[in-house]
C-alpha cells in the first residue's frame, strides 16, 4: 500500500461505474475489487456496442476497459467518448487495463484518451491508488484534430532552455493567449 | 484545427471523500476476500486455456494460419491477467513471454511448434506451487523468444 493510507476513507456510494470487459474472469476480478471498495452502481459490458449505449443513457463517473477486448475498436470507443459532446461523460476518466499489448497497437494505446494506462494483473492495491489518482488528477482535457483526451504533459517543465514557450500555458515565454470557450484554444 | 482546453472538476474526486464508506484496509481486506471466492473457478479456466493452447498447437503441425496465433495470443493474454491476480507470478509472467513470442511470429509470419510447446510446459509446470527450482524458467523463455523471432527480424 505503497500510496494509500490504510486508516483513511473512502466512499464510492454515489459512484457510478462502467466496466467495459468481454472476459469472464477479467470481468469477475474487477466486479470483486469494486464491489470491496464499496461500488454498488456499476454497469457490467461485455461488447463496445453496450458501452456505447450505457455512455449515452447514464452519467458515469469511471470507466473501467480491458484494452484486450478480442472485438476491435476500443481504442477507437475512447476516442469517441472523448468526442462525445456531453458532459461529464466526455471526461470521465478512463482506466484502461492492459495485459501484453501488441507492437501495432502500442502508440494507438498511448493516444486513445484514456487517463491511465494499467498494467495487468491487477491487485486491490493497484487497482485502488489508480482510481484515486485518476479521481484526483488535474489535467486538462485537449482536443484536437489528432487527439482528444487528458493533457499528455504530465509535468510542465517548460520550454526547452533559451526558447520561448509557443503554447500560451508554457512555464516561460507565453505567446497565446487563451480565446476558446473553457480554457483556451492554441493554435494546431 | 485549433486545440481546445477545457479545465475539468471531476465529482469523483468529492465522492470519494465524502463522509462515509469505508476505511481503505477495510475495503482492501474485503477484496482479498471476494477474490478468493473466485479463486477456483478462475484457475480452472487457466487450466482450461492450457488445454486448448495445447491442442491448437499439436493440431496446428506447420501451419502458419495467423487465426490460429492470434487465438494462442489472447488465451496467453487472459492466464497472464488472472494468473498474477491468485499468486501465480511465474505463471503469468510466463504467459507474457508467450504473448511476446506470439506477436512477433504474427508480425513475422513465422511459426515455432517447438517454442510454444517449450512456453506451455512451463507454464505447466508454474501452475503448481510445489514446483520449486523455478528460478531462471522465465529468462529462459525470454531468451528463446529473441532466439526464435528477434525483434526486428524480416516477415
Amino acid at each position: 500500500m505503497a500510496n494509500l493510507d490504510p486508516k483513511a476513507w473512502i466512499n464510492f456510494e454515489h459512484a457510478r461505474l462502467l466496466l467495459l470487459d468481454d472476459h469472464q474472469q477479467g470481468a469477475s476480478i474487477l466486479t470483486q475489487i469494486i464491489r470491496a471498495f464499496g461500488v454498488a452502481n456499476y454497469i457490467p459490458c461485455s461488447t463496445i456496442s453496450e458501452a456505447r449505449q450505457s455512455v449515452m443513457e447514464h452519467e458515469l463517473h469511471l470507466i473501467l476497459i480491458n484494452a484486450n477486448l478480442k472485438e476491435p475498436g476500443v481504442y477507437e470507443f475512447i476516442n469517441w467518448l472523448r468526442r462525445f459532446d456531453q458532459p461529464p461523460n466526455c471526461f470521465a476518466p478512463v482506466i484502461l487495463l492492459a495485459g501484453h499489448t501488441a507492437r501495432s497497437s502500442v502508440e494507438r494505446a498511448r493516444d486513445s484518451g484514456a487517463n491511465v494506462i494499467m498494467a495487468k494483473p491487477v491487485s486491490p492495491t493497484s487497482v485502488l491508488e489508480r482510481v484515486i489518482w485518476a479521481a484526483r488528477e488535474k489535467r486538462p482535457y485537449v482536443k484536437c484534430a489528432t487527439y482528444a483526451g487528458p493533457d499528455r504533459r504530465f509535468q510542465d517543465l517548460g520550454p526547452p532552455v533559451g526558447l520561448p514557450g509557443r503554447r500560451y500555458d508554457d512555464a516561460h515565454g507565453a505567446q497565446d493567449e487563451p480565446d476558446a470557450d473553457s480554457r483556451g484554444a492554441v493554435g494546431g | 484545427m485549433s486545440a481546445i482546453f477545457t479545465q475539468w472538476k471531476n465529482p469523483l474526486d468529492a465522492m470519494i471523500r465524502a463522509p462515509g464508506g469505508k476505511r481503505i484496509e477495510d475495503a482492501l481486506r474485503q477484496a482479498d476476500a471476494n477474490l478468493d471466492q473466485i479463486r477456483a473457478p478462475c484457475l480452472a479456466d487457466v487450466d482450461l486455456q492450457l488445454d486448448e493452447m495445447e491442442r491448437l498447437s499439436n493440431e496446428s503441425g506447420a501451419a502458419t494460419d495467423d487465426e490460429i496465433k492470434l487465438d494462442i495470443y489472447r488465451r496467453a493474454n487472459d492466464i497472464h491477467a488472472v494468473a498474477g491476480v491468485f499468486g501465480l507470478a511465474d505463471m503469468s509472467a510466463a504467459a507474457f513471454c508467450l504473448c511476446e513470442l506470439m506477436d512477433r511470429l504474427r508480425t513475422q509470419g513465422g511459426w515455432s511448434k517447438p517454442a510454444i510447446d517449450v512456453h506451455l510446459s512451463s507454464m505447466r509446470l508454474l501452475r503448481h506451487p510445489s514446483f520449486e527450482d523455478r528460478s531462471g524458467v522465465v529468462e529462459g523463455l525470454r531468451r528463446l523468444t529473441d532466439k526464435v523471432a528477434p525483434v526486428g527480424a524480416a516477415g
